[in-house]
């Protein structure tokens, strides 16, 4: 055994005996070891010392509210988890209500009574509070089976099914031609309303389309941001926001807006 | 069992370690909003599957289901790649035998960690540091868990922590000693 080799074994006792998980006849060992080498004495006093620090320091404690959050989202959690056994046949369909958070959403719609009585000011502010909800909801829809509530060979398959759970018309159109192939639908909850989003597919990323009801003004040109590594577009068109998040380029992301636009805006 | 005494006995079991959830969500992911929602996410998981629960340690299990939504969060934002890079880089020239103090004279007893800087330089050197060692480093110092307990949240032997924790370790004696020479030299 060369010395490199027996000095890494005796580090990893020297670092179980400060952690106690020796055994009694190799602790008392180390123990009688530590007492008469300064080498291995010094380096259990920098292990411990980096530990307590590590303890004492740097540990983050959930931000104030959160527990608070959690205690609602797990209460409604019950509640619906109590109308699924008694629809049961509806369950999919009831899916997305896991992740309707009851507090935030009235902390969301206090918010925006309020920013409804001062206009301008606060918009960015907004802005920003729907762009992180987006943001989240895309993440969310990423995680293992979230993204697709029903599946589509084709548009025909997506539209009946939203037309029987949002009360506004989505427009899941096929856009194959132009690389951006349809996977699918997904209810979000999303500005304190229910919103449909239509999955897309290009080159192995996925895009998400989110449209609801919104208050604001028809915009002419598409609007772009940036959040958390995602690209976001977003545009108004009759009563409905649209939000396209991807990862892919604000490019083609940006053209994926432009096709779509096109295809509901022209009549077939 | 009644809708009221579920949410009475998962607030107890559960949600009082929202601290320690939240701890390792943040340490993991490395940030305040990640880490909140990766939080929510792992309590929903933690609910649905409260009724059949029957582990004894409500910590252990907690913590395993927050570090495989971690996982899933940091994939489905950064992709797989994103976390293979952290396999990667584990085996790298720091992880060679050989004891911090027969190098650096600057890290000696008395030297380390007695200034706020030096405890910055610390914290950063943790958050850099490869997620498999990070992840047992924070389970057993800020936790205070034992390695048979971090064994089964990781999902790995128990030598497997040992090791792990002990390369971890001289990992962050190595980048300490080596930027606080760095330091020094820039000084003089
Ligand atoms: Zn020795």
């Amino acid at each position: 055994m060369s010395c490199s080799q027996v000095r890494t074994i005796l580090y990893d006792y020297i670092n179980a005996y400060v952690d106690e998980e020796l055994s009694t006849t190799d602790h008392s060992a180390i123990q009688k070891h530590l007492e008469v080498c300064a080498h291995c004495a010094n380096e259990k006093f920098q292990i411990e010392q980096i530990g307590n620090t590590i303890h004492n320091q740097f540990s983050y404690s959930a931000p104030y509210g959160l527990k608070e959050n959690i205690r609602h989202t797990i209460t409604g959690l019950a509640d619906s988890d109590i109308n699924l056994s008694n629809v049961a046949k509806r369950r999919f369909a009831w899916r997305w209500t896991y992740y309707v958070i009851p507090p935030v959403v009235t902390a969301v719609a206090a918010v925006l009574l309020i920013f409804s009585m001062m206009p301008t000011q606060d918009e960015v502010m907004m802005h920003n509070m729907m762009e992180q909800e987006i943001v989240s909801a895309h993440v969310r829809s990423l995680m293992e089976d979230n993204l697709l509530h029903v599946e589509s060979k084709g548009p025909q398959e997506v539209k009946p099914w939203f037309n029987n759970r949002v009360d506004f018309a989505a427009q899941p159109e096929d856009l194959a031609a132009d690389g951006f192939s349809l996977k699918g639908g997904r209810l979000d909850y999303l500005n304190k309303h229910t919103a449909a989003s239509l999955v897309y597919e290009s080159d192995d990323h996925i895009i998400n389309l989110f449209v609801f009801p919104t208050m604001e003004a028809d915009m002419k040109s598409f609007k772009n941001f940036q959040n958390r590594g995602y690209n976001i577009v977003k545009w108004v068109n009759k009563g409905l926001e649209y939000c396209a998040i991807s990862d892919i380029s604000l490019d083609e992301l940006n053209k994926f807006a432009r096709v779509y636009r096109k295809k509901i805006t022209s009549p077939n | 069992m009644s809708k009221d005494t579920l949410i009475q006995q998962f607030e107890n079991k559960m949600l009082s370690h929202m601290d320690s959830a939240y701890n390792l969500a943040r340490w993991i992911t490395g940030h305040d909003q990640d880490a909140e929602d990766v939080v929510q996410e792992a309590y929903i998981r933690a609910f649905r599957g409260f009724e059949k629960y029957t582990d004894i340690n409500s910590l252990s299990w907690l913590l395993t289901i927050v570090r495989n939504t971690s996982y899933n969060w940091m994939k489905s934002k950064h992709g797989y790649r994103h976390l293979i890079e952290f396999d990667e880089s584990v085996h790298s020239a720091t992880d060679e035998p050989g004891f911090v103090g027969d190098r650096s004279q600057d890290f000696r007893q008395d030297a380390i960690l007695n200034s706020s800087r030096n405890k910055d330089l610390l914290h950063q050197a943790l958050k850099e540091m490869p997620l498999i060692f990070r992840e047992v480093i924070v389970l057993h110092e800020i936790e205070d868990l034992s390695y048979k307990e971090i064994a089964d949240i990781v999902g790995v032997p128990v030598g497997t922590v040992m090791s792990r924790l002990s390369r971890g370790r001289r990992r962050l004696q190595k980048t300490l000693a080596s930027r606080l020479s760095r330091r020094n030299q820039v000084e003089l």
